[in-house]
This record gives C-alpha cells, structure tokens and sequence, in this order.
C-alpha cells in the first residue's frame, strides 16, 4: 500500500462524515500554490496560554510525620500563570518547526505568604530554566540539521507545546510536549508539578514517605499491564517477554514521570518506547487511592 | 431549493437538477478541485464533469447527503486529473502535504508492489473514522478529504492550531496500529 491510496481511501468515507464536518467550508479561494516562508525567531509572543490559577494549600497524605508538619501551614493565595515567552516558528521546504515555550509566571499576592511566594518563584525559575534549556537544544539540533540540507531535499517536522494538566487548590502540573514527526514520528511528555503549599516543585518521591513507593508502584503498573493485554489482544506492553529481555518493564525510575489530576489521582508516566512498542504512543496508568491520593 | 428537492430533481430525471446543484455546489465543489489542481480553468472542468457524472450514477445511486457525495465525486475526478498531471513531479501543495503525512501510517518496510483492494482499504477508512470522537472526526476529515490547512481545521472547529497538530499525529497513530492490526501492511 501506498500513501497515495491511503489519500485515495479517505475519499471513500460515508457521505454522513463528509457532511458532518462539511460546513462550512474555507472561503474564498485561495491560492496556495506559493512556498510559504516564514521565520520568526526569538519572537516573544508573552500571550497568556493557560488560566491563571489561584493556589490555596490543602494537605498530602503522605507518611502522618509530613502530613503532620505541612498542616501547620496557614493557608495563602497566589497566582500562577503560564506564558508562552518564545514562538519558534520555521517553514522550509518540508521542514516545519513549531515551537511554543511556556514560562511559569508567579504573580505576588498581598494575602500571601512571603517564604512560600519565594519558594514557589525558586520553583518556576527552574521548570522555566529546565524547558529553556530543552528547547533551545531542540531549536539548536533542528537549525544544524537545516545547515546540513542547504538543498532541502529532506524533511523533517518537530512540535513543541504544553497543557496545564492539573490547577486545583493544592497541585499545579504542567506538561510540554515534543512530537518529532520523522518516518512513523516520536512523542515525549515531560511534566512538572508544584505544590501549592509549600511553593516547591514536587518529584514521585516527595509524595511518599519512604522508598517503598518504586517497589509498589511498579506492583500496580505490571497489574494493570497484564490486565490490558489480557483484555484487549491490540496492546502490547514489554512485560515478562522472552524475546526482549533487556526491554522487559522492571520498575519505575525513583524520579518516574507523573502528575497529579484535578481529581488528586496520581498518574505515573511514560514516554514512548519506554514500557511499550511506539505504536502505543506515550502510557499513563492511574494509581489507585490506596497507593496515592491527594487530601483535601 | 433544498437538498432533497435536488436529489427528488435526479431521481425524477428533470435536468433542472444539473442547474439547480451548480447553484448550490459549485461553489463548494470548486473549492475542493481548486485544492487539489491549483487551476481555476481544470477545477472549473472537474466541477463541470461532476454534475455529470452525479447525473449519470443518480439513480440508481440515493445519496443520503447529496452535497457529500457530489463533493466526494468532485474530490476523486480532482485526484484522478492531478495524477495524471503529476506522474512524475510531486509539488509542495496540499495534496502532497497529506500524502506526506499519511506516510506516518505505513509501515517503513512497505513496497509499492503490496497492493491491497483499494475498497477494502476504503472500509477499513470508514470504520477508522467511524469510531473517532466527534471532534477527532471533523478534524481528520477536514484535514485528508477536504484538504485544509492546519490553520483551517483550528480555525473551523475553533481550537489552536497546537491541538490540531498534536489530535492529528495521534490519530494518524491510531490509523497506523489499525492497519497493523488488519494486516494492510506487513
């Protein structure tokens, strides 16, 4: 099969998804015959890309010890935004970079508390830090491999975005995304999360008391993989497989990808091809409260 | 004049139908084989040849929508027309960025000689878009049957053009474990 069939096949669909998304259809006409160009670097766009989020302080439920210090907290209220500080953009021939870096944003409020506003300002100067510099290797590896082409008889398309995943009173986590579409193209996730209450930027391990938080995690996870296979014939996870031995999921990293959702559900992530064939793209799986959950 | 009373016009065999759908379509036909062939004077033909051949398969054909079914003859008479035009030269233009990127969804492996029944091909397509989300649908649909841009899609089902890209590589992930899993490529 060819790509061209696969486009051919698309004009094969039933009428009634043609009509659906039929009206109403671009207008006038335009012509698009011209190669675009367009090249705005460094651009800094400082539009707001996600809500703004009041923070308020609620608790973990983490070891009683923890739990019982963090209660003495009092409660404050600031505001976090997330910018998009910089827009990347590159068209060239059939290469296409769309990059959007976000920037954490604290806004000082006058009710809040000052060592937790400066803990939680050291915390977005981090995750900003940390995005920066990722970016700026991505721009830096996708304008050397423009340099290398200078025939553009290549292709390449890389997209770099993010999503407020979480922005309750307690957890504020952000993800940023980079798709490079390449051949069958390649996903990661990385997430960054803050606790509220105490303005710092939050890792797996911080949310337990002990080391014990890899062993039972890892417990859950290889469950519900086996669950999922044993339902559903089309997913594949490396797990207990013979013939890929050194790619067999064992146990999660002590700074495991997660973030927490709005309902307080831990969700423990992985990028593609980590636990998985890359068909199934980056997995999540959700931690049931008895492992984690977050109080009000 | 409504939808229905243009099909009653085909089915009646009342060449009024002819004009009455130029009125309602062409337009909307034009713009699909103006995408494809970037030629005012060839899209104008294909738009022409498209009342045709409704025409013609009107009856026996019942299209359920007849403004999908003259847009998907429009859109086949387009492809067939820029096919023979392009046999040998592929242009940067919208035809060819969506067979670009529905390469993601054949295997690297795949030989143009791995020929399958293109109207197999064609309901594995449809149960695909099928069982899409609603708005993954539309998305997918504007996207490879009408050609729009990025931007377009953004803009018609008014999101960015971020979640656009992002929906659209993960559906076409999707397509590609159903392919696999139907064996349409090795």
């Amino acid at each position: 099969m060819t790509p061209e069939q696969l486009f051919q096949a698309v004009g094969e669909i039933d009428e009634t998804w043609v009509a659906e998304a039929a009206d109403p259809i671009a207008a006038p006409v335009i012509p698009i015959g011209e190669k675009r160009r367009k090249k705005h670097l460094g651009r800094i766009a400082a539009c707001v890309a996600a809500a703004a989020a009041a923070i308020v302080i609620a608790l973990p439920n983490l070891s009683p010890s923890v739990a019982y210090a963090w209660e003495k907290v009092p409660v404050l209220r600031t505001i976090v935004k997330v910018v998009v500080w910089r827009d990347y953009q590159v068209e060239e021939g059939r290469y296409e970079a769309d990059i959007s870096v976000p920037q954490v944003k604290v806004e000082p409020q006058d009710q809040a508390d000052d060592t937790v506003r400066e803990q939680l300002q050291q915390s977005a100067d981090h995750i900003n830090a940390t995005v920066e510099q990722m970016t700026d290797q991505i721009i830096a590896e996708f304008e050397e491999t423009l340099r290398s082409d200078p025939h553009m008889q290549g292709a390449d398309s890389i997209h770099v975005g993010h999503e407020v995943m979480t922005d309750t009173d307690r957890y504020f986590s952000l993800k940023v995304w980079n798709i490079e579409v390449l051949g069958s193209g390649y996903e990661q996730d990385y997430y960054y999360t803050i606790d509220r209450k105490t303005g710092k930027e939050v890792s797996l391990a911080d949310l337990f008391a002990d080391d014990g938080y890899i062993q039972t995690i890892s417990d859950e996870i290889k469950r519900q993989m086996r669950q999922q296979m044993d339902a559903d014939e089309n997913k594949q996870y490396w797990l207990d497989d013979p013939e890929v031995e050194e790619w067999n999921f064992d146990r999660i990293a002590a700074d495991q990808s997660f973030y927490i959702t709005d309902r307080g559900t831990l969700m423990v992530c992985f990028n593609e091809g980590d636990v998985a064939p890359t068909y199934m793209g980056c997995v999540s799986f959700e931690m049931p409260d008895d492992i984690w959950t977050a109080e009000d | 004049m409504s939808e229905q009373e243009i099909l009653e016009l085909y089915l009646a065999r009342n060449e009024e139908a002819v004009r009455r759908s130029e009125e309602a379509y062409g337009a909307y036909c034009h713009t699909i084989a103006y995408r494809i062939l970037r030629d005012e004077g060839e899209a104008a033909e294909c738009v022409n040849d498209t009342w045709f051949q409704a025409w013609r398969s009107i009856p026996p054909a019942i299209p359920q929508h007849l403004g999908a079914y003259l847009s998907k003859i429009t859109r086949n008479l387009s492809l067939n027309r820029y096919r023979h035009a392009h046999q040998k030269k592929r242009e940067a233009d919208r035809v060819a960025v969506c067979i670009d990127e529905l390469q993601e969804c054949i295997a690297s492996d795949a030989t143009p000689e791995m020929t399958y029944e293109q109207t197999f091909l064609g309901q594995i397509i449809n149960d695909f878009v099928r069982d899409l989300p609603r708005e993954e649908r539309i998305m997918f649909v504007r996207r490879y049957f009408y050609m729009d841009s990025v931007a377009e899609v953004a803009a018609h089902l008014g999101c960015s053009e971020s979640k656009v890209k992002t929906t659209m590589f993960r559906t076409r992930k999707k397509l590609q474990e159903i392919l696999i899993r139907e064996e349409v490529y090795a």
